[in-house]
């Protein structure tokens, strides 16, 4: 029927050939546009820096470190994910210490889907700003993940942290963090892509010259009802499935029996140690303690590496209330919002236990300087573990497990 | 996948290199059938089965009919020839009635498929509006139905198809994979041009030399659609989206800003996405036709139809306004055949009355203007012979500002922002008192000079009188200087919606 010619399966044969060496000088071509295009993107970039075209300190981070900053006699700080944004109430916390003999006076600097690389910026340019000059103690979210949450892939936030040396920072922290290889591949993949933007200068000029791609940051908002930059979930509103945080708390309490008996938990590496101790470091220097404080989660995963080894490994004291075998009245599913955040009432009890197992671990250290008692970590040994537990399951849900020293004196 | 997302760029680099590697044609083409359901699955996989659907139905269909013979052949005037020959009076009758019931079986599928995914929750909701607007208050349903992206454009293209089979200008292709390459090859898949397969099965019969690409206009045409679209169109959207989202807030500075700016988003948009397409398919070997030529410099209604989405003008004037019956009868009659095709040329971008009003103000102004060469024709003709000149500038500005009013209808969510922007518009009155400054008009002024050059051709086609190394590096330094404009959010496309 047809009456085009029948060349369906011949081959292209002669033409083959050019066509291969012609692919050859177009791959010369692309190699002379990819050096153009790499010299003029870091023109552009020596550009926008003259002209301050990026900000020092993304939004929200500035509104908020600010806010934090200006709060006048602030000595403690808060940073990390919404976990702790909405978890830990600072009003609560001052009260708890107060009343315990340890005078605090704190604020939350929690923001949502805070990544590894992210707190360190904020945690380092909290450090470095005089107005900090008061702080005396840092608590840190212990997650060392840099998973990028969806919809920041785009944001200034993250953009802005995904210069050159951030760029490899971020890689590093993937290729050398102990995580499985899936993890490793996916998020070099989204964190390659917000480097490729930030590197090729997407929207640099725009921002500063069109109109800004994101609203100013609502300071209102990111300080909380109080202004101590802390914001309640309300219980009733759900923001994620319910259901499933019973199946997920069981899971998490099979997974800790499972790693506490077998001592297969995934560890925390030498580099990942180090990073900590990293932090500690500059800490230090600031005169300013860091300590680690994980919220209870229903997501297993989120301090799962810390969890088994936090007594330990880490050189980092860390008060942690992700253990539903021991905190369960931090583990009523009704508490949670999602699997992954609690409600305002749950963030209340958590204030006050995490001001207790705070004001223990000071007490602790304060102890230690006076008498010399060094206040040793829990053993690694699971058995050992064990039996500490359950030692503490006889007495009831009180402070975390680190901080205490070897007599068990808080 | 966008064309202005990284991943398209590396998408497209692996298919590329991949497809010249290729020995045989067949292996090319399997190439990009795959490549192009991959292009699409990546917005939404399930949806393939329509596209894959569409394409068996129609090839079915075009087999049959072309089994059957041709209309042309059948109503030939006594060339008895071919098959005809074969068949008795009776047999002819029966023949012809087995065509037509074919190629209605053809639109049928294909408008049955566009109707449901795109005009059935507006079927029922104006039927609803109209029923309670009489006096009945009937509950009906409507589904939660999702727009399959490019339906508009491939149901088009599948349909002409068997048309094409049915008026006998085109053999049917016999090959399904050539066929399915066709339908769903992925430069115009989403937004067309809408391609004509007369046009283009025939570059697939024959085996594509990269020798024969031109390969420096393909991919200056691919970085200038991508700077229309990224770094002009996607900076001026948020300005209307803002208006549109509250004109009664703005003066009547801010709506003739938000209606200028729309007017060049539109263009940027659309014609950049077309560029990027063609240039896409051009460097596989493939030509398209061209789908804009400079329309905001037409000096009249008419002509800015002959160069506005020119593929879609000459869809509507094969298969509706000609089959209607085009230039054919009394004046009324013609006028009435102009009028439904922009009609129905309005709705066919969106399931809304907005877009049909926006097709009448067209079909009205192409008759007006028709009636107006008409009474005017002597004195037209020395405008015409007489070239760039004042009649020609006033005849491009009242052009312009009118295709800018009917945009209003075009953008506007719905009657009331409509007749608030139009009213601000012609009248420069509103209740509103912001505006985005007059910079932003300077702005608009100068992306008037830059069409401007372009329209001229004053640099047209430079670089392909330097060497390929200073050609290779003033692209990466072009795209390098475009990213900084370019906003950080990806805006998909405005036509994909439709």
């Amino acid at each position: 029927m047809s009456t085009l010619p029948a060349t369906l399966d011949r081959p292209v044969d002669s033409g083959a050939a050019a066509d291969r060496s012609a692919l050859k000088r177009i791959v010369r071509q692309v190699v002379i546009a990819a050096i153009a295009f790499v010299l003029t993107a870091a023109i552009w970039e020596a550009l926008a820096a003259r002209l301050h075209a990026r900000p020092e300190v993304p939004e929200p981070f500035k509104s908020k470190i600010d806010l934090c900053l200006d709060t006048p006699g602030v000595n403690t700080i808060f940073i990390g994910s919404s976990r702790y944004f909405h978890g830990i109430d600072p009003a609560m916390f001052d009260a708890q210490t107060a009343r315990d003999g340890v005078a605090t006076h704190s604020f939350n600097l929690g923001f949502d889907a805070l990544d590894f690389h992210e707190l360190r910026f904020v945690v380092g340019h909290v450090l470095d700003d005089p107005r900090s000059k008061n702080l005396k103690y840092l608590v840190i979210e212990p997650s060392l993940r840099v998973r990028l949450a969806p919809g920041l892939e785009h944001s200034q936030r993250a953009i802005a942290l995904h210069d050159a040396a951030g760029s490899q920072a971020v890689a590093e922290l993937i290729l050398k963090g102990n995580h499985d290889w899936k993890r490793k591949l996916y998020w070099l993949y989204q964190q390659a892509s917000v480097s490729a933007i930030r590197l090729a200068n997407v929207g640099v000029m725009t921002n500063r010259y069109i109109r800004p791609q994101e609203p100013p940051a609502d300071v209102r908002e990111l300080g909380g009802p109080g202004g101590n930059g802390y914001s309640g979930l309300d219980p009733d509103k759900l923001l994620g499935p319910r259901p499933t945080v019973q199946s997920d708390i069981d899971r998490m309490m099979a997974d800790q029996k499972a790693s506490e008996t077998s001592g297969e938990a995934r560890e925390l590496n030498d580099f990942e140690v180090a990073q900590l101790a990293d932090l500690q470091q500059r800490a230090a220097t600031h005169g300013v303690k860091l300590i680690l404080l994980a919220p209870p989660t229903a997501a297993p995963e989120v301090y799962g590496e810390f969890s088994a080894v936090a007594r330990s490994k880490q050189p980092v004291p860390m008060l942690s209330f992700a253990d539903p075998i021991t905190y369960f009245d931090l583990y009523d599913p009704k508490g949670f919002v999602d699997p992954d955040h609690i409600s305002k009432p749950v963030a209340e009890k958590l204030s006050l236990k995490a001001a207790d197992a705070f004001s223990a671990l000071i007490r602790s250290e304060k102890l230690h300087r006076n008498t010399g008692l060094r206040p040793v970590p829990a053993t690694s040994d699971p058995a050992s573990r064990n039996s500490q537990k359950s030692q503490r399951s006889t007495q009831g849900p009180e402070a975390p497990v680190t901080g205490k020293d070897q007599r068990g004196n808080p | 996948m966008l064309f202005t997302e990284f991943r398209f760029f590396f998408f497209f680099a692996v298919v590329f290199c991949t497809y010249w590697m290729l020995p045989t044609n067949r292996q090319r083409k399997v190439l990009l059938l795959i490549g192009s359901y991959i292009f699409y699955a990546a917005w939404n996989w399930k949806f393939l089965i329509l596209i894959i659907a569409s394409t068996i139905v129609d090839f079915l269909i075009g087999l049959k009919l072309g089994a059957l013979g041709s209309s042309r052949k059948d109503s030939g005037s006594g060339d008895l020839s071919g098959k005809v020959l074969d068949y008795a009076e009776s047999d002819l009758a029966h023949t012809r009635f087995r065509r037509a019931m074919w190629i209605s079986l053809s639109v049928c599928w294909n408008l049955g498929v566009l109707f449901f995914f795109k005009y059935f929750n507006f079927g029922i909701d104006s039927a609803q509006h109209l029923l309670t607007w009489l006096g009945l208050h009937p509950s009906l349903h409507t589904l939660n139905i999702i727009l399959p992206v490019g339906i508009s454009f491939f149901t088009f293209q599948s349909m002409s198809y068997s048309i094409d089979i049915y008026r006998g200008t085109l053999e049917p292709c016999e090959n399904l994979l050539d066929f399915s390459t066709f339908i769903g090859f992925f430069p115009q898949l989403f937004s067309g041009p809408i391609v004509r397969a007369i046009d283009f099965l025939p570059q697939l019969k024959q085996p594509r030399r990269l020798d024969q690409v031109r390969g420096r206009a393909m991919v200056m045409m691919f970085l200038l659609g991508y700077i229309k679209k990224a770094c002009i169109a996607d900076n001026l959207a948020p300005f209307v989206d803002d208006y549109f989202a509250n004109p009664a807030h703005y003066n009547w500075l801010g709506c003739w800003t938000a209606v200028l700016f729309y007017a060049a988003q539109i263009y940027c948009d659309f014609s950049g996405y077309t560029d990027m397409a063609i240039a896409s398919a051009g460097l596989l070997g493939f030509e398209f036709c061209q789908n804009f030529d400079f329309p905001y410099f037409s000096p009249n209604i008419a002509e800015f139809w002959r160069r506005w989405h020119m593929s879609l003008s000459s869809w509507l004037r094969d298969y509706l306004y000609i089959p209607l019956g085009g230039n054919r009868g009394s004046r009324l009659f013609q006028h009435r055949n102009l009028f439904l095709t922009m009609l129905l040329g309005g709705l066919w971008h969106g399931a809304a009355w907005t877009f049909v009003i926006w097709g009448a103000l067209h079909g009205s102004g192409l008759i007006v203007h028709r009636e107006f060469r008409r009474l005017t024709k002597p004195a037209v003709k020395s405008v015409a012979t007489s070239g760039f000149s004042v009649a020609t500038v006033a005849g491009a500005a009242l052009t312009f500002l009118w295709v800018a009013l009917t945009w209003i209808f075009f953008r506007a969510p719905g009657f009331k922002p409509a007749i608030q922007t139009v009213r601000s518009f012609v009248l420069f009155r509103s209740p509103g008192s912001a505006d985005f400054g007059t910079r932003c008009l300077v702005a608009f002024a100068i992306l008037v000079v830059i069409h401007w050059v372009a329209y001229r051709r004053w640099l047209h086609a430079w670089w392909t009188r330097v060497p390929a190394w200073q050609f290779a590096a003033f692209c990466g330094v072009l795209l390098a200087s475009a990213l900084p404009w370019t906003p950080l959010r990806y805006q998909p496309f405005i036509y994909f919606q439709f």
